[in-house]
């Protein structure tokens, strides 16, 4: 890892975790939608270091464009109390965050001292080979997923239908 | 080649029966519907004879994505045979509630779907999508009465919960690629075994998994969502996804601590024990302060977990095939009691409208439907694990596996706790026979007749025959158990 790499990677790994803190601690939620967008944002940049520029660009057009301004218009069309919402959940929040905190950085010692063997880093991989292993290789999972989707839109029909009765 | 579509189609079948069903619901009036559990049904048992008739042939598909051996046929019919019960099951609740019928069997064929692929995928990927595929539609059949709250709380405990476990297990899942460079079962299997994976993060993917499992199949320290889950779904939909799931989380469970991490016991039998020791004294102990049925079969149903998860530990150890059938044949025995046991809660509901599912309610069953308490009675002595049912056979045979992988300790923990389930199963009994119920719940004639249901009543009885012929001639279930095991593909 180049020392601009490096650099990058620092500043997009705080962009991510200081939006991801504000998703959560945010009380509007609108805000939390927005700063969600930050996050995703950040992981795109993740994959542009990581050369992997069509899962950039699809994780800009997917999860900022579309997904996004799905979640702010669900939140709109839902939201009939507009004001802070109080925060349920609240209050294990002490004694897990010390847990965590202990797991969390146990875990990232243990894993940035390991040597991993996850191939050769790839200078952009041709689109094609991409679309040839998603359709290929990975043709089962691919469709599965169109099923789950599926199953997920059925399910949101479902829940949120008004019964004619 | 000419195989890769072959190798899918029971599950191919089930997808385009259950798109069917969805598309001609909206069409058909409400009475009409209630055809629609027999389409899903056929549907199910045309799959589960398209499995059986595959049995003999073993080979791989879609570039290692799947496996076609004899362990997939097993868990295949197994899980067809428990979505055809649990559609006889709810028929007739779901009509007497009003329910959206036909979108619920199409939910219940999707689930199918989803555990089918679990159970026969030889690669991280393919699991994953199977399980995520699972559990979007588990959840929904939890919360299918969203006029209910407690059935909204319980898919959204169930949702959040199921959605942090899947994360872990994917992370998981991600160090093992990252080790290993594969996300083939038996090319990380060899990275595993012959390179020098560093302990450290292998032993963290083996935490995050088992932690996505765990919770999976509701295993303590990750169990608290069954009792509320199964507390607020509809009961035939409780029925199904205390079995269903667990069936095929088992089958994965195994392929993936025998195949994967075979070579890491010494690793991964530790967490196991403990994970099987706290299940197991939960499960007992949580079952005994119970009113509530269905809470108490949750707690019962997180109790055999624990022993389901002592043999994994004795397939870590020596007595990998012996474990690995024992695992088998006490799932399928479980499939039927448990499916029973919640059966006859949906019997008494459907007659009974203000039925809460408490003891209490239970009591003076024998004099009103002594047909009803009787099976509850076989279906409660099974799951106690008294000869001759097919519980005590499943238990044996887990035990002794425990007893020869050189755990006899743990097999005598074991025993223990399944000596103080008894208690509380055979509380149920004691209630139906010797309690006179405190305030006479009044059945008008004609609330009975709507509760009468011969579909219902067909599944308790394939239930209760599958009870009795697992514990009297168990012979073939344990021999294709056994032969299941011998040899799992991508091994």
């Amino acid at each position: 890892m180049s020392g601009s790499t490096q650099f990058f990677f620092i500043v997009l790994s705080i962009v991510i975790l200081a939006s991801a803190i504000a998703v959560v601690t945010f009380k509007n939620l609108i805000y939390s939608a927005l700063s969600m967008i930050g996050s995703f944002l950040g992981v795109a940049g993740i994959f542009i270091l990581l050369h992997a520029e069509l899962v950039a660009a699809a994780q800009v057009l997917i999860y900022v464009g579309a997904i996004s301004v799905l979640v702010i218009f669900a939140i709109m069309l839902t939201h009939h109390r507009v004001g802070d919402l109080k925060l349920y959940f609240h209050k294990q929040a002490w004694i897990a965050l010390p847990i965590c905190a202990v797991a969390g950085i146990a875990v990232m010692i243990v894993m940035a001292t390991a040597t991993y063997n996850a191939g050769t880093e790839i200078q952009n991989p041709p689109d094609e080979d991409i679309a040839s292993l998603l359709f290929n290789e990975y043709g089962l999972p691919f469709e599965l997923v169109s099923l789950a989707l599926l199953v997920a839109m059925i399910g949101a029909v479902l829940l949120a239908k008004k019964e004619k009765q | 080649m000419q195989h890769q579509l072959l190798a899918i189609m029971p599950e191919l079948m089930l997808i385009a029966t259950a798109v069917v069903i969805l598309l001609v619901d909206p069409l058909l009036p409400v009475d009409g519907r209630r055809g629609l559990s027999w389409l899903g049904i056929a549907a199910s048992l045309t799959a589960a004879y398209a499995t059986w008739i595959s049995r003999g042939e073993e080979f791989t598909a879609f570039s290692h994505g799947i496996a076609l051996d004899k362990y997939s046929v097993f868990f295949k019919i197994l899980l067809l045979v428990v979505a055809a019960m649990a559609m006889l099951l709810s028929e007739k609740h779901l009509f007497l509630k009003r329910h959206l019928l036909g979108d619920y069997y199409g939910l219940v064929l999707f689930t199918t779907v989803g555990m089918m692929i679990m159970v026969e995928a030889i690669d991280l990927i393919t699991f994953f999508v199977g399980l995520e595929l699972m559990a979007l539609t588990v959840y929904l059949l939890a919360g299918f009465f969203r006029y209910q709250e407690r059935s909204i709380e319980a898919a959204l405990k169930y949702f959040l919960g199921g959605a942090f476990a899947s994360n872990f297990m994917l992370f998981g899942m991600a160090i093992l690629y990252g080790l290993s460079g594969s996300t083939n079962y038996q090319e990380i299997s060899d990275a595993v075994r012959l390179g020098p994976a560093p302990a450290g993060p292998l032993a963290i993917a083996v935490v995050l998994i088992l932690a996505g499992f765990a919770f999976k199949v509701s295993a303590v320290p990750f169990h608290n969502w069954a009792p509320d889950v199964y507390q607020g779904s509809p009961t035939p939909a409780a029925a199904f996804l205390s079995v269903g799931p667990k069936i095929a989380g088992f089958a994965a469970i195994l392929k993936f601590f025998t195949l994967i991490l075979g070579s890491q016991s010494g690793t991964w039998v530790p967490m196991m024990i403990a994970l099987s020791l706290a299940t197991m004294l939960v499960g007992a102990t949580m079952a005994l302060l119970q009113k509530d049925l269905k809470r108490m079969l949750a707690y019962s149903s997180i109790g055999h977990v624990g022993y389901l998860l002592l043999a994994v530990v004795a397939t870590g150890h020596t007595g990998r095939n012996l474990g690995m059938a024992a695992i088998l044949f006490y799932l399928a025995a479980y499939a039927f009691m448990n499916m029973g046991a919640f059966g006859v809660l949906v019997f008494m509901a459907n007659r009974r409208p203000g039925f809460r599912d408490t003891l209490d309610d239970m009591a003076g069953l024998a004099r009103r439907y002594p047909w009803a308490a009787a099976i509850m009675s076989l279906f409660m002595l099974s799951l106690t694990g008294v000869p001759p049912t097919a519980g005590f056979l499943a238990k044996f045979y887990l035990f002794s596996a425990v007893v020869d992988s050189g755990f006899a300790w743990l097999a005598v923990i074991g025993a223990l706790f399944s000596l103080v389930s008894a208690f509380f199963y055979l509380r149920v009994i004691i209630y139906m026979y010797m309690r006179e119920p405190e305030t006479e719940l009044v059945e008008s004639g004609a609330g009975l007749e709507a509760g009468k249901s011969w579909d219902l009543d067909l599944g308790l009885a394939i239930a209760a025959g599958g009870v009795i012929l697992l514990g009297i001639l168990p012979a073939p279930v344990v021999n294709a158990a056994q032969d299941a095991v011998v040899k799992l593909l991508g091994n």
